[in-house]
């Protein structure tokens, strides 16, 4: 082994990395279990990628065949349907990762002073997670994602000025059709993907170049002269992570296995629109406040003001380490605090709310 | 012509128009019935019971009412123009064309059957003609529902025996297929695809209409060529359903391998990380 390490150091000089390597340290404080969210993150998207790419092998991207070719693998590809699932499922937890991750970096204040384009970049990683998300949701082309991508480009088009061109954008069309999904497919395996791993890329950049933020309370310690204790990252800090992705493998597994992922029916424009159709879990908080606002609010379309609203939350989150200046000072900022507390809790019953609503 | 006069003559020629419209008339006639209202006001049994007799039974609810056996038409409020041949007037129609006339399939078969040669009434002599029951399975056979009995009660008799195979023919069958549906819902449930064996469910329930039709030659041998190949259909979904079951179970046991293997590689990891942790302090 040392001898190939020799041969690649002779060619490459690796010396920059075996520093890097051995320098690279993560701080050992009370709240560093939240690190390890960031870490899972990033594995459940590569266990993405890989799984994406081994169902890329059969799938079919047409109207006609899409619907069969999940059909054959996960009935007849040899352990297709452990790929599927482990697909379907891994990215159901990679978005509750994502949102863990998010929410600990936000009560943490981790994206004050000097990490504020680490938490934009983060913030637009997540968007495009849920990008991923209700572009894949339609690929299998079965009766519940046709309806529920109908209702979902339909929101799409209640978006002030560019709503109908965006939905038309979308769909391809006026309704979701078979040149929805190229579509979708397109976007599912190329663009999304293509961003993300520039903005992945970006993103550990930046994690990398700064280092791991730690809580307030220990900065200002640090600040008094106190040392924060650190541990190697290889291979102390990575053994654990590899760890937490081994449980998650697991978790993976247990789930493809007990709870696999439906296929329904295939999707048909005609047939009446089934009982029970409703988003992924992550959009149900924002589907389930859009239905309960009424028609009109002031003079405006509700679904219109909802949309309004949502935009602006998001523009709001991207924008938390510029507007939370007490943080950028190494100071508490209680209100933010109560804000994503807030945001959390109408988060978790709104969804809860939605899936048994509808 | 002022304007208001000119409006009212186009209204008046428009209603004229959808009055005299052939479409007009016909869905008159489909909403209006009064075949029930004037022969319940009659005193003659035989022929005020009819449409009380039909009133909920399977053609009633089926949307076949008097008119669409007997002709006529129900629309008119005078018996004379009601019972009018111009409009199709048949009176007492008779029950071995009549039926035919939609039931096309069930009226072929039994034109080959033994009972074509002495049924008077055709299918009238078992099925009646007011007051239809819906069809079922109980209806054939020997048991106490069943109308063979009412000729073939005797054990000796060939037809009880024939009545007694026929059910158990369609018994098999309808049992086979619900078995089948049992044992793919099982599957499904637990994430197996078993969109094949749905359609090849499908297509052995189509057999069983069809055997269900064949009952009506009342020739158990030609009978069982279609239940069998219903029965062969069945076979096949129980073969994928079988698969299905072991699949799962291969499925469980290589998740315990794999779960068991995760388990020895964190419990090292764990005594790695403890061992390099000591090592540190």
């Amino acid at each position: 082994m040392s001898q190939i390490v020799d041969w690649v150091d002779e060619r490459l000089n690796l010396a920059g990395v075996r520093h890097f390597m051995q320098e690279k340290g993560v701080p050992i404080h009370a709240q560093k279990i939240w690190y390890y969210l960031g870490g899972l993150t990033l594995f459940l998207f590569m266990v993405q990628v890989a799984s994406g790419i081994l169902l890329l092998l059969y799938y079919r991207p047409s109207s006609a065949e899409a619907y069969e070719s999940v059909q054959f693998i996960v009935s007849q590809v040899e352990f297709g349907w452990l790929i599927r699932n482990i697909h379907s499922w891994s990215a159901n937890l990679l978005i509750l990762a994502a949102f863990g991750h998010m929410f600990s970096v936000f009560f943490l204040k981790g994206y004050r002073k000097p990490r504020e384009l680490t938490w934009v970049s983060g913030v637009f990683l997540l968007f495009l997670m849920f990008g991923f998300g209700f572009s894949g949701y339609l690929l299998p082309w079965n009766e519940l994602s046709f309806f529920a991508t109908k209702v979902g480009t339909g929101m799409a088009g209640a978006v002030p000025i560019v709503g109908t061109p965006l939905m038309r954008f979308l769909r391809g069309g006026d309704d979701v059709t078979g040149a929805t999904l190229s579509r979708f497919y397109a976007i599912h395996v190329a663009i999304l993907p293509a961003i993300c791993t520039m903005l992945v890329g970006l993103h550990l950049l930046f994690v990398q170049r700064q280092g791991m933020s730690i809580p307030i309370k220990a900065a200002r310690r640090q600040r008094l002269g106190e040392r924060i204790k650190q541990m190697p990252f290889f291979p102390d800090y990575i053994l654990r992570d590899v760890l937490v992705w081994y449980v998650a493998i697991a978790l993976l597994a247990a789930l493809a296995a007990f709870y696999p992922w439906e296929l329904g029916k295939k999707a048909d424009a005609f047939a009446p629109v089934p009982a029970g159709i409703r988003p992924e879990w992550y959009f149900l908080a924002v589907f389930h406040t859009l239905k309960l606002l009424p028609s009109h609010v002031l003079g405006i379309e509700g679904e219109r003001l909802g949309i309004l609203g949502f935009g602006l939350a998001a523009a709001i989150l991207v924008a938390v380490p510029f507007l939370d200046r007490r943080a950028s000072k190494d100071e508490p900022s209680p209100a933010f605090t109560v804000l994503g507390l807030v945001a959390l809790l109408y988060l978790i019953v709104f969804t809860i709310v939605g899936y048994f609503a509808s | 012509m002022t304007g208001l006069t000119a409006t009212a003559a186009a209204a008046v020629l428009g209603a004229g128009l959808v009055l005299l419209s052939p479409r007009w008339a016909a869905a008159q006639a489909a909403t209006s019935n009064n075949c029930a209202t004037c022969h319940a006001k009659l005193s003659d049994a035989r022929l005020k019971s009819p449409p009380q007799a039909v009133a909920g039974d399977v053609h009633d609810k089926a949307g076949v009412h008097c008119a669409d056996c007997h002709g006529g038409n129900p629309a008119a409020t005078d018996a004379t123009a009601a019972h009018d041949p111009a409009h199709g007037y048949r009176g007492k129609p008779s029950g071995a064309t009549i039926c035919a006339t939609c039931h096309v399939l069930l009226a072929d078969k039994f034109k080959t059957s033994v009972h074509a040669q002495i049924f008077e009434k055709a299918c009238v002599e078992c099925h009646g003609n007011h007051g239809i029951k819906p069809p079922s399975d109980a209806l054939l056979g020997t048991s106490k529902e069943a109308l063979c009995t009412s000729c073939h009660s005797e054990k000796d008799d060939p037809g009880f025996t024939a009545a007694n195979q026929m059910r158990a023919s369609i018994d098999r069958l309808r049992q086979g297929i619900d078995a089948g549906s049992g044992l793919i819902a099982r599957v499904k449930n637990a994430g197996i695809e078993v969109g094949d064996q749905e359609l090849a469910l499908t297509e052995a329930r189509t057999r069983l209409v069809l055997a269900r039709t064949e009952v009506h030659a009342f020739n158990p041998a030609a009978l069982d060529v279609v239940v069998n190949d219903g029965m062969k259909i069945v076979a096949g979904v129980n073969q994928g359903g079988n698969r299905g079951v072991a699949e799962l179970a291969y499925r469980r046991r290589g998740l315990f391998v794999f779960l068991a293997l995760t388990l020895l590689f964190v419990v090292a990891l764990v005594f790695k990380i403890r061992d390099l942790d000591r090592t540190r302090k």
